[in-house]
């Protein structure tokens, strides 16, 4: 699987890229710990799709549980750095 | 059976319209064969269209109405109603205040939701690597309520939220719906009226399904109308466009068209308390689709025993725009009568005919007279 | 405005298309004794879904119940609309002809109309293309149909509204056709729900991690979702006059209704406007809150639901709260049909003379707080004299219908 070779700079931009999409946000607007609910107006939904989406583009599945943890871009990123070692990627 | 009382006038405070003929009523004032197309719309439309004419609302930037966040996620049906009801919304000569929001509900029909964002949906759990990996933000929209609530959502309007799905008589069935909910107190007053989009997919089947001549256009459009009491209208200081008169709608045509819309004007004059000869105006339903035009015109020529002279066409114009085809009919002929004189007469028929057997007859009057 | 005329509407005739068997009385008698209708999945291919259970009518035979529409040419959610109606008609004991003959129309609930139709032309999309989409197919997609076919199979000629309000969309027929009735506008109304099972609600509830695996258990502390369930639901009304003529059994009268939009989210609901619209319906039904003996819930069996809807009737009830049971727990979520089959296990509970329960419950949640009677297990013996019955939706769709004891 690619994921392994994947650098963490890497990872950083796809998942901006995802965020960037599912938030509706201009690239500029999306700092490392701007606030997904006060800052950019996202709900439960987008919240979801931020964990589908990942799950899809990155293979990295992340528990709905964790959903309350995923605050910020920089939260988002351990949360994949977290949960891509539990990931198997034949599963 | 029942003795069936005289009912009560409603008035139109506002109305949005969008249609292939453009944005608002000037545009479909003004509308010919020759403005009404969609073309240029359809690489914004997006996917990919059968061969036939086919007619979209031009310059649909909804993002100009509605500013741009959350915008992206809304589907065409839902752009669309939300376009016509912000115009009809602020259109209004006062205000609504956020009391009035508080006891001000939505009624709108619909064919079958946006079929372009369920089968969307459903196609996503074919072709995904795994059936659930599709997105949480797209599954409201798959659920044929997402449009109506949705207007209630950008304009906080908390009243009933009705969508109803009567097919080709979804626009007089949402008028005569909302009339019940008004005088019965539930609303002070509605958002009413009806949507259609064009999509891939619902052309598909119409071409497919041969019911549509062959010069005909699949089309699409929505209007929307702020309908309260004459008396709210007036304590509120909003002048009239229209009263709407009875409303009556049923499945009298399931087994003779002619014969079930005949019974069905004859049962909205009557209720109305107009007499068939105080028709001058009629706005018919029927476009390319197979078989309704005749009978829609023998079924008024039957109750009226003749047809009246000013004839209103905006549905042909527009194309076979199904459920919204009622609600876009009650703009024309609000477009009409803004740009004529009352030489035309006040007092006109919106009728409807469905290929599944409903039929429907509207009275408006027009106001002042 | 002019008065308007105001008859007294009774619930005469009830009919069900259920995973739990065909007939409101075969329906009602599963849902007192706390009997599941949970099934694994068999309408479509649920492979690669974590979770594969829903409530599914299998033994479904649309050609047993109707007596004039061609099967072949309508979906599933038409056939269970028009089978349930045609069974109401039945129970109601009332000469076909004098009803086709009068002023008499239906309303039919839905939340996504021919689902399984829509999924079937998604199927030829996605394997053969647009343009081998099935006419035949086409022809039955549209939603309208469903209440069409209603009218089609009884012969009415009144009114036929599909009204799409999602997941309270059978309180809100109800609240239609009662008004339509009372005030003389028809004779008589068809109300009730229809839907179908299919692929892309199952994924989507999963996706918003709403789904239970295969076990809805509704108010208890474990409680982890819905299971998406089918089936049809009718009541006949008629006014209350016209059935004592007649000398008809009478389930229930229909005392009012309220319906109001959150008008804030697309999916999370907000108790305060649901609280309003309990005020509302008891406003309209002329009653006091202390007057309520049962609740149906809506009770979907989801973490958040479930807490939202028990905060919204402490607003209004306060500390006395009445049982309120979810019959979700045996039937799932059957959507536009919810409200419906709650609607007419009211009529069953007032006509009887019992609670119905919530299955599953093996402790109900002490987060939900202090005196929440789910009627755990199986149906209770009660005198219930007016009921009330919950349905929420999608996009803050609240509705809530008053049913009252016609003794």
């Amino acid at each position: 699987m690619s994921q392994a070779a994947t650098t963490q700079s890497e990872r950083l931009q796809q998942i901006r890229d995802i965020l960037i999409d599912v938030l509706e946000v201009e690239p500029e607007e999306l700092t490392g710990i701007s606030d997904f609910v006060n800052d950019h107006g996202a709900d439960s939904l987008l919240a979801i799709d931020i964990i589908s989406s990942i799950e899809r583009d990155m293979g990295v599945r992340i528990p709905n549980e964790a959903l309350p943890e995923m605050t910020n871009l920089n939260s988002v990123l351990d949360l994949v750095t977290r949960y891509g070692k539990e990931t198997d990627p034949d599963a | 059976m029942t003795t069936m009382t005289a009912i009560a006038p409603l008035a139109i405070t506002g109305c949005g319209v969008v249609s292939p003929a453009g944005i608002g009523l000037a545009a479909l004032a003004g509308a010919t064969s020759e403005t009404v197309h969609g073309e240029a719309e359809l690489e914004a439309i997006g996917g990919e269209f059968p061969p036939m004419p086919l007619a979209a609302t031009p310059d649909l930037r909804a993002e100009d109405y509605l500013g741009k966040k959350g915008v992206r996620s809304l589907d065409r049906t839902t752009r669309l109603a939300l376009v016509a009801s912000n115009r009809a919304l602020a259109g209004l000569d006062t205000p609504l205040e956020d009391g009035d929001r508080a006891r001000t509900g939505v009624v709108i029909g619909t064919s079958t939701g946006s079929v372009r964002s369920s089968s969307e949906y459903s196609r996503e759990t074919l072709v995904r690597e795994k059936p659930y990996l599709v997105r949480a933000n797209l599954f409201p929209p798959s659920v044929m309520n997402f449009c109506a609530s949705q207007i209630a959502i950008w304009n906080s309007l908390r009243g009933v939220n009705a969508t109803i799905a009567d097919g080709r008589v979804s626009g007089l069935a949402a008028v005569r719906y909302a009339r019940n909910a008004i005088v019965q107190g539930h609303v002070d007053r509605a958002l009413v009226g009806a949507v259609e989009e064009l999509c891939p997919q619902s052309a598909w089947g119409w071409y497919l399904s041969g019911a549509l001549t062959p010069s005909a256009a699949v089309g699409e459009g929505a209007a929307m109308f702020v309908v309260e009491t004459p008396a709210a209208a007036e304590a509120a200081g909003r002048a009239p466009l229209a009263e709407l008169l009875a409303c009556e709608v049923g499945t009298l045509g399931m087994s003779d068209m002619r014969r079930g819309l005949a019974v069905c004007v004859e049962r909205a004059l009557r209720r109305s308390g107009v007499s068939r000869e105080a028709i001058t105006t009629v706005s018919f339903s029927a476009t390319g689709l197979r078989g309704l035009g005749p009978a829609e015109e023998d079924g008024i020529r039957g109750a009226l025993d003749g047809l009246p002279s000013h004839q209103i066409r905006t549905a042909g114009l527009l194309g076979e725009s199904f459920s919204a085809i009622g609600a876009l009919q009650i703009a024309g002929l609000l477009a009409d009568w803004r740009d004529r004189g009352t030489a035309v007469g006040s007092l006109a028929l919106v009728t409807s005919v469905g290929d599944d057997g409903n039929v429907g007859c509207l009275v408006v009057r027009r106001p002042g007279t | 405005m002019p008065e308007v005329a105001s008859r007294r509407v009774v619930v005469t005739g009830l009919g069900a298309v259920s995973s739990l068997g065909t007939g409101a009385r075969v329906f009602a008698d599963a849902i007192r004794e706390g009997r599941s209708g949970v099934s694994p999945i068999r309408s479509f291919d649920a492979g690669g879904f974590p979770y594969t259970y829903a409530g599914e009518v299998h033994d479904f035979e649309p050609g047993r119940v109707l007596r004039r529409l061609h099967i072949d040419e309508w979906g599933r959610s038409g056939l269970f609309a028009a089978s349930a109606a045609r069974l109401a008609l039945t129970d109601a004991d009332i000469d076909p002809e004098q009803v086709s003959a009068a002023r008499a129309g239906s309303a039919i609930g839905t939340t996504t109309g021919e689902s399984a139709v829509i999924e079937a032309l998604t199927g030829q999309w996605v394997y053969k293309g647009l343009k081998e989409l099935d006419p035949a197919l086409v022809r039955q997609a549209p939603a309208n149909r469903i209440a069409t076919a209603v009218n089609a199979e009884l012969g009415l000629t009144g009114e036929a509204h599909t009204i799409a309000t999602a997941c309270s969309a059978s309180n809100y027929t109800l609240g239609y056709a009662y008004d339509m009735v009372r005030t003389g506008e028809a004779d008589f109304m068809i109300s009730g729900g229809a839907d179908s099972v299919n692929r892309w609600q199952h994924a989507g509830f999963f996706r918003l991690g709403a789904l239970a695996e295969s076990v809805c258990r509704p108010f208890d502390t474990h409680r982890s979702g819905i299971l998406t369930a089918e089936g049809g639901v009718a009541l006949f009304l008629e006014p209350l006059e016209g059935a004592m003529a007649r000398g008809a059994r009478i389930y229930a009268e229909v005392l009012g209704y309220g319906v109001n939009c959150d008008a804030k989210h697309p999916v999370a609901p907000d108790p305060t406007s649901i609280a309003e619209c309990i005020r509302a319906a008891h406003r309209n039904a002329g009653v006091r809150p202390q007057d309520i003996d049962y609740i149906c819930a809506h009770g979907t069996g989801t973490p958040t639901n479930d807490a939202i809807e028990v905060e919204a009737v402490r607003e209004v009830f306060g500390d006395r709260l009445p049982p309120i049971s979810s019959i979700k727990s045996m039937i799932g979520h059957t959507m536009g049909a919810a409200s419906g089959f709650g609607a007419l296990i009211c009529c069953m509970a007032l006509h009887d003379g019992f609670l119905p329960p919530t299955a599953n419950v093996t402790e109900t949640d002490p987060a939900l707080g202090p005196g929440v009677d789910c009627v755990p297990g199986k149906g209770r013996p009660a005198s219930p004299r007016i009921v009330e019955n919950h349905g929420f939706a999608f996009g803050g769709n609240n509705a809530i219908t008053i049913l009252g004891s016609a003794a």
